[in-house]
């Protein structure tokens, strides 16, 4: 992962230079959606932001809290109304850098289905680097590469219709790998899908993060998935409200749910028990750490 | 409810399989046309024997195949039946104006016959080219015409696309023709009118919904770097082999005999 | 009404190869004013067994009763007890069609064949229930209005029907915690309002037991458990079995027994199980002599029955 990619020559810094600089950097973001009647519709008012190499962010917040359309200022889906966004030092406004911007930040969205081109696995994930003119060796490689890391080589050649809702998930991640892009950017991944897909898909960002190195912002209005993270990020009216390790923002019940967010059952336990005297450290985020902790 | 396209893609390995999905409709081409323009009983012997041979390198069960005449069924009678009553000859038995003859009687179960060959090699088509292969080969077909400026690459991806949604909107279909039904929509009308009326609930929803995956399926896209079809290289590359070329000579060779054939008989 | 499923098998294509059994031998009953979930992994035959609910399909082997009317038979006694079941798939908002959201939410009444006087208080009444005001709404178009309320429509145009019985199948599925909460509060209201039955499929451990008395497991076509709701959910290894997720109150509880602690286990609200833990964890540091500051409220309430 991370290979240099000699198709594109517009990357103002290079080498030692970017690693120190942060991956993204996000600085006054504002964001608003015309509507067909004239006015507009506020979504982002003003991001400060800044995500390191090798990072997972879980952006958390109830619908309309404008972390969708953070997500997709990312990958310049979308520009800036006001602000500036970098990606690996590279202007997501400026034109010029766009599709260098795409192939640095995979995106990975919602609906299973409308993200599949293809009749097949292979032809889906191999859609990214044919249409960066990768020669067909090379393509065959990735794309092998790519479904061995999610653990659907032996599905090569199955017909979408055949996968399920989490197998589609990860065919699409494996899509976004492909291009070996150094940040995968998930909107609600999992928010179609039934338990087990749900935990297909988690424990495989997870593991991209923590065994490839993937910077990793999943963003979802679920706290339990939240808890994989490292940093959460809790958006409220197109502002970033709280920013901390998952256990330091799951101190602030109140604000979560006034927020309009949960906390996940155990967390809410501990908590409840700590209001009662029992004794527990912070920072219990599973059932294994609690009950440890308690016996 | 099946799953691919006309339903009729097996996947086998079989000879077949393997080949070029050009040459095989180039080859179905020839053979749909040639017991038309070879009408001599000589051609149609041949050309059945070479029909038969690939339909046993096909793999493709015998009764599978002849359950697709099915479809052709009220067209074989109707093509039967204006041989019969139109072809001039020794009168077998007369209805008052219309005439049968025995020439009529042969003529039409001749016709019929040929139909049947075209719908066969069609089904031998489809029953071991996946969709998916028959839209790479039929843009690798049209390829040149991309250089003269015709928009070749994006219609085979509008081409591919659909195929690839087709099945979701089967199923789709099915969700929301249960939905309505649960509110009452009579969709098993009698009337053809009335149950036209009745299916408006359906299509609807599918037409608005459509829409709406276009629009994510082109953000995916773009967000996968897509920039239109130019410039894109391919993961599966069409290439002619040795068998491919053979079995074009084949081809080309009983297309030689049934033209030999008609011509010296 | 009465539900009852006897016996009941359903075969997908059968006699193909492609034949799929995707209920084998279905026995339920379904009390009037029930509050009932239905829990199973994907596959497990739940939409199978709604759609028999709704008198959709017609059944392989085995029956489905509604008041002692066989539901798949196409008579008019059975096409009136189709019409008191009313049933939401998953993602109703994807059924709307009409122009105006007020023609959509009288589509099933008017299929009822009833006046427009009826059918216009219908209208009103249901999309009062699902929040929206009918004076602001019932002109609109509804493909302008945001999913939420899409959806809310499209729920309103099940309730127009006055089902007896209402189903629902994941009807939180894409929703937030915030839609979440709202609706199946609203959900609750309108079966204590109606006294309808209700069936409820969903994977969201946390909200069943605010909503329903009993929960059915399926699995692989079969019925594998059918109880209280409390019994069922705690039943971690049965639930682990079927492929499901066990309620992380639940999960915890059972490690603790493990460890031997003397918890119940059928705690499943957060609030419930953290009550149970404290009081178990004073005795045991009573036990060992340890200064508790415990400030766990004393005879702190047992839930019996549902939380409202």
């Amino acid at each position: 992962m991370g290979a240099l990619n000699q198709v594109f020559s517009h990357v103002p810094e290079s080498g030692l230079a970017s690693m120190k600089k942060p991956f993204i950097e996000i600085q006054g973001l504002e964001h608003a959606y015309p509507l067909a009647d004239g006015g507009q519709i506020v979504a982002l008012r003003g991001v400060d932001l800044t995500v390191e190499r090798g990072e997972f962010v879980a952006l958390v917040g109830s619908n309309g809290s404008g972390k969708s359309t953070l997500a997709r200022h990312l990958n310049g889906l979308l520009m800036p109304t006001a602000g500036r966004v970098w990606v690996e030092g590279l202007l997501t406004a400026d034109p010029r850098n766009l599709w260098a911007v795409r192939q640095r930040v995979g995106m990975v969205f919602q609906n299973p289905d409308n993200q599949l081109v293809a009749s097949t696995v292979e032809e889906d994930v191999a859609f990214g680097p044919e249409n960066l003119a990768i020669p067909p060796g090379e393509i065959r490689r990735r794309v092998d590469e790519a479904l061995q890391v999610v653990g659907l080589l032996d599905y090569r050649t199955h017909p979408p219709q055949m996968l399920s809702g989490g197998q589609k998930q990860l065919v699409a991640i494996a899509g976004a790998l492909a291009t070996r892009p150094a940040c995968i950017v998930l909107d609600e991944p999992t928010s179609m899908l039934d338990p087990p897909g749900r935990r297909q898909v988690i424990e495989t960002i997870h593991r991209l993060n923590t065994q490839e190195g993937m910077t990793v912002v999943l963003i979802t209005h679920s706290m339990d998935e939240a808890t994989v993270a490292q940093r959460v990020l809790v958006m409220d009216g197109g502002r970033v409200a709280m920013d901390g390790p998952p256990e330091h923002v799951f101190e602030h019940g109140e604000r979560l749910r006034a927020l309009g967010l949960d906390r996940p059952p155990t967390v809410e336990i501990a908590h409840r028990l700590r209001g009662w005297g029992v004794p527990l450290p912070p920072g219990l985020l599973t059932v294994e750490a609690l009950a440890g902790a308690l016996c | 409810m099946n799953l691919l396209l006309p339903g009729m893609y097996v996947a086998a390995d079989s000879t077949l399989h393997r080949l070029d999905p050009r040459v095989k409709m180039g080859a179905a081409l020839l053979l749909m046309v040639l017991p038309f323009a070879a009408p001599g009983l000589a051609s149609t012997l041949l050309i059945s024997a070479f029909v038969a041979a690939i339909a046993i390198l096909s793999a493709a069960p015998p009764s599978a195949l002849l359950r697709t005449l099915r479809t052709i069924f009220w067209l074989g009678c109707f093509m039967f039946a204006f041989r019969l009553f139109t072809t001039p000859g020794q009168p077998l038995v007369a209805l008052g104006e219309v005439v049968v003859t025995r020439e009529g009687l042969l003529a039409g179960v001749v016709q019929v016959y040929r139909l049947c060959l075209l719908v066969i090699v069609a089904s031998l088509l489809s029953f071991t080219t996946s969709p998916a292969q028959l839209a790479h080969g039929l843009e690798a077909l049209l390829e040149p015409l991309a250089r003269v400026g015709l928009p070749v690459r994006e219609l085979a991806m509008v081409l591919t696309i659909a195929l690839r949604f087709v099945p979701v909107f089967f199923a789709e279909i099915e969700k929301i023709a249960k939905a309505q039904q649960a509110r009452g929509a009579g969709l098993h009308a009698r009337r053809p009118w009335r149950r036209l009326r009745n299916w408006v609930p359906v299509f609807v929803p599918i037409f608005v919904t459509a829409f709406r995956r276009a629009d994510e399926l082109a953000t995916a896209m773009e967000a996968r770097g897509f920039r239109g079809a130019r410039r894109r290289t391919r993961l599966i590359e069409l290439h002619l082999t040795r068998h491919d070329l053979l079995a074009a000579l084949v081809v080309l060779a009983v297309a030689a005999g049934t033209w030999t054939l008609e011509h010296l008989m | 009404m009465l539900i009852q499923v006897e016996n009941l098998v359903h075969t997908y294509a059968p006699g193909t190869p492609l034949a799929h059994t995707a209920l084998q031998g279905i026995e339920l009953k379904f009390d009037p004013g029930e509050r009932v979930g239905i829990l199973g992994p994907t596959g497990s035959g739940k939409s199978t067994l709604l759609q028999h609910l709704a008198g959709l399909l017609e059944p392989t082997g085995g029956r489905v009763w509604l008041d002692g009317v066989a539901a798949h038979e196409r008579t008019p006694a059975a096409r009136a007890r189709k019409r008191q079941v009313g049933l939401a798939f998953q993602y109703p908002e994807d059924q709307v069609f009409e122009q105006t959201v007020f023609r959509d939410v009288a589509f099933g009444p008017r299929n009822l064949g009833l006046k427009d006087a009826e059918v216009a208080a219908r209208v009103r009444w249901a999309l009062e229930m699902v929040g929206l005001d009918p004076a602001a709404v019932e002109g609109r178009v509804p493909f302008t209005l945001s999913g939420g309320e899409m959806r809310r429509v499209a729920l309103a145009g099940i309730l127009s029907l006055h089902p007896e019985v209402l189903i629902l199948d994941e009807p939180t599925a894409g929703l937030d915690p915030r839609g979440r909460r709202e609706l199946l509060g609203r959900v609750l209201a309108w079966q204590q309002q109606t006294h309808m039955t209700l069936i409820l499929v969903s994977h969201a451990l946390d909200e069943l037991p605010r909503l329903v008395e009993r929960v059915v497991v399926l699995n692989k076509g079969q019925v594998i458990a059918d109880g209280p709701v409390r019994q069922v959910l705690s039943d971690g290894a049965l639930l682990r079995a079927a492929g499901l997720d066990v309620p992380q109150p639940v999960a915890l509880l059972h490690a603790l027994q493990k460890a031997g602690w003397a918890v119940r286990t059928d705690r499943l609200l957060p609030e419930e199980a953290a009550g149970e833990i404290a009081r178990v964890w004073e005795q045991r540091s009573r036990g060992t002599r340890h200064r508790s500051v415990s400030k766990v409220p004393r005879g702190h309430r047992e839930p019996e029955e549902d939380i409202p």
